[in-house]
């Protein structure tokens, strides 16, 4: 039996009664073995585990006595009122307790809310637990990679397989279009067979999909994809650039299903239009398992796994005899469900979040959670004193210890429940900014809550007061009454003062952490924002030209006086959106992969791109090729004679010869590191491939230059959308996806830092109270302010400047070794930022105790220690 | 009477440890159910209900030998006493005579 069960297994002993736990638990383990037989360990598990939840039930469980009493009516009702009469009496306590727990229950709930729409996504197929995908383990003598594809040979294997119930296999990254009101709007299509609708369930909303199946001419869109691009209006029958018919809309899949497409067609469609001898080595060939080529299948009913995993093995064999290479090739299933938060796997679809996704969100549940907690301990510990006394005060007239415990738990779930109501109202508030901060996660995230989450926020809370009170109640519960009334606490290593300080010291490193991380993190983004890319990027314009006649709109731009320079390319640099092609060497030795773009002449005039060597581009060359350095590495060429020097371009079966011009220098073609080909721009305007016009602007009236050249526009094309972008906006949005994950860990951190300073607050107020008769003592026998001052931020600043000591290299070391490498330009961290953030934490904290102490020495000292 | 009354799944399983004679025990009870009746039940539920029919003295039990896929645990194997034995032909005698005084026309489907 799994070893992760046996806590299942000990909880049913234990509330099961004994007479009938040898049968029950027979039964359960014999069902178990035959689940795991026919369903896999997952799904047996899965099982196991909800049986036992349902074995909770009367005629099954003991007699808790205990337990009942703990919850009696009567004794609820008094913690209920004890509860309130405290939150009463002691507003800044509860204040402080309810503030940190909001805040911190605030972002929770986005992060359950991420979590729970993660675990549901793919949960409305039907038998869900039976779809499996194909995935793809490569091992090579440097590594191990694992690809969410599999080989398009494979489809017709699958079908074979009589423990497979339905096989489909189609292909991502083709793009579909539709020409609506003058503007060319992009769709993901799927080309998809006919079992697709068998393995996966969209809810229909018009039309008929199978319809698909009948011609090639037939496309099914999703309802999103149909609201934006025909509104209200009955999408069906409208026809798509490439003359697809609509037959059907079902629902998009966007945040239920891993999948991501807009559009789905007939996969025949693409066998069709393929000679012979390209059908037969696309489709039964198994090279091209790194494409985006995905299979999935559903198993039979009573099927098992174990079994179609045989097949497969005996099938990798195959594509290892065929593909024969030094590598080692594995297919193996993975359970739909295991897909979300499960292995990180290679040509995944961008909406799968791997186990790290989870994993952080989890994280960052339980700091801030048990930042809060700490909260209450400490301030439950600060007023100990006092408390004690109640304490015992409740024992001496009878109270038991489970009573003191759940006294404490009510209290702590109420204020959980206060936090939870504020932090609810914080989550509607907060909503639409939050989904604009994150967004790489914003798919992992529905705004709309169901009572199902709503259930589980409320479970939480639930959770998160017994956790931040358990440890108080255990304390308080196990005081003697008489020594509680008649002396101090004891001063033992694990006594409440040490584990106060203990406490106090961890949310003040997390905080210095946190501060540390953000300030850095600002500073970086705005390093990364204004780095060096090797070409000039400030005051440049950009315009999608659409489909507008590119001689047309360059005579009109030839007329404005305000445009210094304009260049046409199929690229705005720095963005990383580039094609690839095939280079040859003159030798003819070397044949590589590059990125490639086409630009004219006036590239060098309105980029400026710094030019290691070469004069550059000369006007109506077409030939003429700059490449950066690191493609003349792949051609075995030295530096210093790569002008002139000619390479081969392979467009499929077309060859040409090119010439070096010019060499990049440091030419970045994203900021964000991808992968590192060499790269290479043609002098050339290419009626397919020129995408952009580029504008560099001589005048200082924006506004103005805008309507003319908007009108030069309109003048060129029909009803097509104007719509320049800043070179700068396209660049910063290009690291977005890299910033909602900052932009969540910056979250997290101004969350801590709060509940700490919130803390801190709370702690040096009890402090400070606590000690007035010893500070009017002080002030009697000559003492300044300032040296009562020096006193009590004495702990505090030693506390900071540990916390500092440790958290310094922490943050340096995760910034230098995990922020700096994913990006391509060189990065500084900042030591007079750092020691800026620092410097503000501790002013703040300090100037709390301060402003306490002079709160408390202000009083008079013969009011103070008037009365004992 | 309320101690004797027979409720429907209570019913159903006194039938499946009849059908399933001698081998009447937790796994085999459920898997028939969800064989013949197509309900997916919880070894918890079924236990609730055999405790009831226990009670009210309609089955009894005794455990037959360990196995080994149960980790050596003892089944408990299900038998139908005379007194459930009645209390069923009791059940079916009163929805016979329901039947048998329906109306014709009661069971007609609405033509729509």
């Amino acid at each position: 039996m799994d070893g992760r069960l046996k806590l299942w297994t000990r909880l049913f002993k234990w509330f099961c009664k004994h007479e009938h736990f040898e049968e029950l638990q027979g039964d359960l383990e014999e069902r178990y073995l035959e689940n795991l037989e026919a369903n896999g360990r997952k799904m047996a598990n899965r099982t196991y585990k909800k049986e036992i939840i349902k074995m909770m039930r009367p005629s099954v469980m003991k007699r808790l006595k205990v337990k009942l009493q703990l919850f009696s009516m009567s004794i609820f009702r008094m913690h209920l009122t004890l509860t309130i009469r405290n939150m009463k009496r002691h507003k800044v306590f509860s204040f402080v307790n309810v503030a940190g727990l909001a805040a911190a229950m605030t972002l929770c709930l986005f992060a359950v809310n991420m979590i729970y729409t993660g675990y549901q996504y793919d949960s409305q197929h039907t038998d869900a637990n039976r779809i499996y995908r194909v995935i793809t383990k490569v091992e090579s003598a440097e590594n191990t990679r694992s690809f969410a594809t599999s080989s398009w040979a494979l489809t017709q294997h699958l079908q074979q397989i009589p423990q497979i119930e339905a096989a489909t296999f189609f292909l991502s990254n083709i793009s579909g279009s539709f020409d609506v009101k003058g503007q060319t709007i992009r769709l993901r299509p799927y080309p998809v067979d006919e079992d697709f609708f068998k393995i996966f369930d969209f809810k229909v909303i018009e039309g008929n999909p199978l319809d698909l199946f009948n011609d090639y001419e037939s496309i099914v869109i999703t309802n999103k994809a149909a609201k934006r691009l025909f509104g209200e209006e009955s999408p069906i029958g409208k026809q798509s650039n490439s003359g697809g018919i609509i037959r059907a809309v079902i629902e998009s899949p966007d945040k239920i299903s891993h999948l991501k497409f807009d559009m789905l067609y007939n996969r025949g469609l693409m066998g069709s239009k393929m000679s012979a001898s390209e059908r037969q080595r696309r489709f039964y060939q198994w090279e091209n398992y790194q494409h985006d080529y995905f299979n999935y299948f559903k198993l039979a009913k009573n099927a098992s796994i174990a079994e179609v995993e045989l097949q497969l093995e005996r099938l990798s064999e195959l594509m290892n005899e065929q593909i024969a290479d030094t590598k080692t090739y594995q297919m193996e299933v993975q359970q739909l469900g295991d897909i979300m938060f499960g292995k990180s796997l290679l040509n995944d679809p961008q909406t799968v979040q791997p186990k790290s996704t989870l994993i952080t969100l989890t994280l960052a549940i339980v700091v801030l959670i048990a930042l809060a907690g700490f909260n209450y301990t400490n301030l439950s510990i600060a007023r100990s004193l006092q408390r004690s006394k109640e304490i015992g005060i409740r024992k001496i007239t009878g109270s038991s210890k489970q009573q003191v415990i759940s006294q404490f738990l009510t209290e702590t779930t109420i204020f959980s429940f206060i936090a939870l109501v504020l932090a609810l109202l914080c989550y509607r508030m907060m909503l639409p900014s939050f989904q604009g901060y994150v967004k790489e996660f914003s798919a992992l995230f529905s705004p709309q809550l169901n009572i199902d989450m709503v259930l589980w926020f409320a479970l939480f809370s639930f959770i998160v007061g017994l956790v931040a009170g358990i440890f108080p109640a255990l304390h308080f519960a196990k005081i003697s009454p008489l020594s509680a009334i008649n002396s101090k606490l004891k001063n033992n290593l694990l006594s409440l003062p040490n584990l106060k300080k203990l406490l106090v010291g961890f949310q003040v490193c997390l905080s210095t952490f946190s501060i540390l991380f953000i300030v850095s993190i600002a500073h970086q983004k705005q390093q990364i924002l204004t780095a060096d890319l090797g070409f000039r990027t400030e005051g440049l314009m950009a315009i999608p030209i659409n489909k507008v006649d590119l001689n047309l709109l360059t005579a009109e731009l030839d007329n404005i006086p305000e445009i210094k320079s304009y260049t046409a390319s199929s690229m705005v640099p720095g963005t990383g959106r580039m094609s690839r092609r095939f280079m040859v060497s003159e030798n003819l030795k070397d044949t590589f992969s590059t990125r490639y773009g086409v630009a004219d002449a006036s590239f060098q005039e309105v980029y400026q791109p710094r030019l290691t060597l070469g004069k550059g581009f000369t006007k109506g060359v077409p030939n003429e090729l700059i490449v950066d350095e690191s493609f003349l590495k792949s051609i075995n060429q030295p530096l210093e004679s790569a002008i002139g020097v000619t390479v081969q371009i392979m467009h499929w079966d077309i060859k040409e010869e090119l010439i070096i011009v010019g060499v990049l220098d440091e030419f970045a073609y994203s900021g964000l590191a991808g992968n590192t080909l060499p790269l290479a721009i043609r002098n050339q305007v290419d009626s397919l491939e020129t995408k952009m016009v580029t504008l560099s602007l001589a005048s200082d009236n924006i506004a103005g230059t805008l309507k003319k050249i908007e009108d030069g526009w309109n003048r060129s094309s029909i009803d097509q959308e104007f719509s320049p972008l800043y070179v700068d906006d396209v660049i910063s949005k290009n690291y977005e996806s890299f910033f909602g994950m900052m932009n969540l860990l910056e979250l997290t951190g101004a969350m801590i830092i709060l509940i700490a300073v919130l803390g801190q607050f709370g702690v040096a107020l009890f402090n400070a109270e606590s000690k007035v008769k010893e500070i009017g003592i002080r002030k009697v026998l000559g003492a300044s302010f300032m040296s009562l001052a020096k006193l009590f931020s004495h702990n505090t600043l030693l506390t900071l400047f540990i916390s500092a000591l440790i958290t310094v290299p922490a943050v340096y070391y995760i910034l230098d070794q995990m922020i700096i490498p994913e990006f391509s330009m060189s990065l500084t961290i900042s030591k007079a930022t750092m020691a800026l953030g620092l410097v503000g934490l501790w002013l703040a904290i300090i100037s709390i105790v301060i402003m306490q102490t002079w709160k408390t020495a202000n009083l008079n000292p013969a009011e103070s220690l008037r009365n004992e | 009477m309320k101690g004797t009354y027979l409720g429907e799944f209570q019913e159903i399983v006194l039938l499946t440890i009849l059908v399933l004679d001698e081998n009447a025990y937790g796994v085999s009870i459920q898997d028939e159910i969800s064989r013949r009746t197509g309900r997916e039940i919880s070894r918890g539920a079924l236990h609730t209900a055999l405790t009831r029919l226990d009670e009210k003295g309609f089955i009894t039990s005794q455990y037959g030998g360990a196995t080994a896929e149960r980790g050596g645990r003892r089944k408990r194997f299900y038998q139908v006493t005379n007194l459930g034995k009645n209390a069923l032909e009791e059940a079916k005698s009163i929805r016979d005579q329901l039947w048998n005084s329906l109306p014709k026309m009661a069971l007609q489907r609405i033509q729509g």
